[in-house]
């Protein structure tokens, strides 16, 4: 099979661009598809597609798990039909970066958090990867469910903000702001680490813990998780409703000063 | 015969992802079959936890001044290579057991836990009858006696129960025939009530209604009421009543973590509605024993349900009674069967004198009347 043809287009606001060859099939999630040629079918698939030896309710039972993952009960695959080689793009659901991790060289599978999954080829099992720490589950960042990427060839996944890949050597080690880790290869070690004093903690605005990764492998880091950008667009949001508010406080104490003024003017005859 | 493991060789020379590489064991180092073969002596192996759920073995050492790691290829071969070294001698290797299996532990007694608990939970549900028996037979006599005064004290706040006289004496003669040898010390009282009604308190105080005495043709009729409300009071009917509604209750509690007095109403409605059917039922069926053992004739009570039931049927609205004991028909059916298969030969039938008691019940509640 020869690999995958794609580009990633934009910079902020980013979607692939793949062209198939005849007969060849991409997989991607529910409603990501930008634009087709016109011989790309596309058909709707329960989960990730893979069989089970359980048949439909096994398969469904998978899908419902890979839901758990953030990811859409159903998944599109397109599929050229032509004989010549067509194009399709796939957009990003949201603002950020998407990145291509080639499977085969992090030995068949990644761990990513909840909704990384963007787009893939066919035979990619998306699943559920429960952590077993409590600790880091709780204070991780990723919480308890993240999302197993395992099988060949070439995924695409999606996080907002810039992403970093970094890769480590087995005598490294990195500490990880909770909440920016993006994904990991399956040899990488994710702990929490206390961020040491209690002063520390309250002030540096990084919370208790920091999440600490160690190698051997790559990890995917981003910049600014959805969270963090949400809740900074929500109170600006909040803040810049009414535009004329200032004048309105003003007004506001005007009319508190002139009650309290009067009640001492009052008094006086 | 060495044992040869499947592993990842991991090194700055080797791709990121690790080398497969073939490994065995000897009696004081680790050998890598490779080109060339790698000799690591124990002594500078250091075993950590890595992989994502920290349940992989990893083995560092130092070579040529730079960073080797050694790990398993799966689960079985990390199982082979845990059996084949020897814990005294590599650094970290206790360590790396002990954590992998307080991780599993936790996760064994988290488990263990929620199906204690549910299995607990599940148990209550299913033997719910006897849970409730039990904790009903943990409340004292002197509990249940507090209780039935508190109630009684409420209900007599108008004066118009009856406590003495010809009447009550009448009522008792039927009703201490009926309670001979019981733990409880009964009290028989009469209401000033025209509903077709009778009830009982918690520790044996057991009323009846002025209009029940109206209705009742014959002593047996009364008798057999007697025996239902007696078994009412033997089989601590209320009191269970009572620790159902508080369980509900509670169980509401707990599940919606706040419940306001509406949900709380309607959960103590549901839990009556369904305890009161039972609860009825085995009422009048001990209640028959009852009169049986006491060899007292049991005709009184179908013929007196029947009764109720044509009231029903001519004024097509719910006498009080009814409404707190359902299913009128079928509790004929049942008493009546209950009889043909239970027959009592020496019975007899209950006496009383109708008119006479009465005219007692009319005058005292006159005399009430008049004194307020």
């Amino acid at each position: 099979m020869s690999p995958l043809q794609y580009s990633i287009q934009g910079s902020d606001l980013q979607y692939i661009h793949i062209t198939l060859q005849p007969n060849e099939e991409f997989i991607a999630e529910q409603g990501a598809m930008m634009f087709t040629d016109p011989s790309i079918s596309m058909r709707a698939i329960m989960g990730d597609g893979s069989q089970s030896r359980l048949g439909v309710i096994g398969r469904f039972w998978r899908a419902f798990k890979r839901s758990l993952t953030g990811e859409s009960f159903f998944s599109s695959v397109y599929k050229n039909t032509g004989i010549t080689p067509q194009q399709i793009a796939i957009a990003a659901p949201a603002p950020g970066s998407i990145i291509p991790i080639n499977l085969d060289e992090q030995g068949g599978s990644v761990i990513c958090q909840k909704g990384a999954y963007l787009a893939g080829g066919v035979g990619q099992k998306i699943e559920l990867a429960f952590q077993k720490r409590i600790r880091v589950g709780l204070f991780g960042g990723e919480g308890f469910i993240m999302q197993r990427i395992s099988g060949s060839g070439t995924v695409f996944i999606h996080a907002s903000g810039a992403l970093k890949t970094i890769r480590l050597s087995s005598a490294d080690s990195l500490k990880i702001d909770t909440g920016c880790l993006v994904g990991m290869s399956h040899n990488v070690r994710y702990d929490i680490k206390y961020t040491g004093s209690l002063k520390t903690s309250f002030f540096g605005g990084e919370g208790l813990f920091f999440a600490t990764v160690s190698g051997p492998g790559d990890v995917w880091i981003q910049s600014l998780p959805l969270n963090r950008l949400s809740s900074v667009l929500m109170s600006a949001a909040i803040t810049g409703r009414g535009k004329g508010s200032m004048v309105g406080k003003l007004y506001v104490i005007g009319i508190i000063l002139f009650v309290i003024a009067s009640l001492f003017i009052g008094e006086k005859p | 015969m060495t044992q040869e493991v499947n592993a990842l060789l991991f090194s700055p020379q080797h791709p990121h992802s690790g080398k497969p590489v073939r490994c065995s064991v000897t009696e004081s180092a680790l050998l890598v079959h490779e080109l060339p073969q790698l000799h690591i002596a124990f002594n500078q192996i250091k075993a950590e936890v890595g992989g994502f759920h920290h349940d992989q073995l990893q083995l560092h050492w130092q070579a040529d001044g730079q960073h080797w790691m050694l790990s398993p290829a799966n689960t079985q071969a990390q199982k082979q290579m845990v059996a084949l070294l020897p814990v005294a001698q590599i650094v970290g290797l206790k360590g790396w057991k002990a954590s992998t299996v307080s991780q599993s532990t936790v996760w064994k007694s988290l488990w263990i836990g929620a199906g204690t608990l549910l299995l607990v939970v599940g148990l209550i549900v299913w033997q719910y009858d006897r849970v409730l028996d039990w904790t009903a037979s943990k409340v004292s006599l002197e509990t249940e006696k507090k209780i039935g005064d508190s109630v009684l004290k409420s209900l007599d706040t108008e004066g118009q129960l009856l406590k003495e006289g010809a009447a009550v004496d009448a009522v008792a003669a039927i009703g201490n025939k009926l309670t001979a040898g019981s733990r409880y010390h009964y009290r028989w009282l009469i209401a000033n009530d025209d509903s077709i009604n009778a009830f009982a308190v918690p520790s044996g105080i057991i009323v009846v209604n002025k209009g029940l005495l109206k209705k009742a043709d014959n002593a047996n009729e009364l008798a057999a009421v007697l025996a239902h409300e007696v078994q009412h009071v033997e089989l601590r009917h209320s009191l269970k009543n009572m620790i159902n509604s508080a369980g509900i209750a509670s169980v509401v509690l707990l599940v919606l973590g706040d419940a306001n007095a509406m949900m709380m109403i309607i959960a103590h409605q549901v839990s009556a509605q369904f305890f009161s059917r039972q609860v009825e039922a085995e009422a009048d069926i001990k209640g028959l024993e009852l009169l049986e053992k006491h060899q007292m004739q049991r005709e009184g009570m179908p013929s007196f349900f029947k009764k109720i039931a044509d009231e029903y049927k001519e004024a097509e609205k719910m006498p009080a009674w009814l409404s707190s004991h359902p299913e009128t028909l079928e509790r004929i059916k049942n008493t009546q069967a209950f009889i043909k298969q239970h027959p009592c030969t020496g019975c007899v039938a209950s006496l009383w004198d109708k008119t006479a008691i009465l005219k007692d019940v009319k005058t005292r509640f006159k005399k009430e009347d008049e004194e307020d």
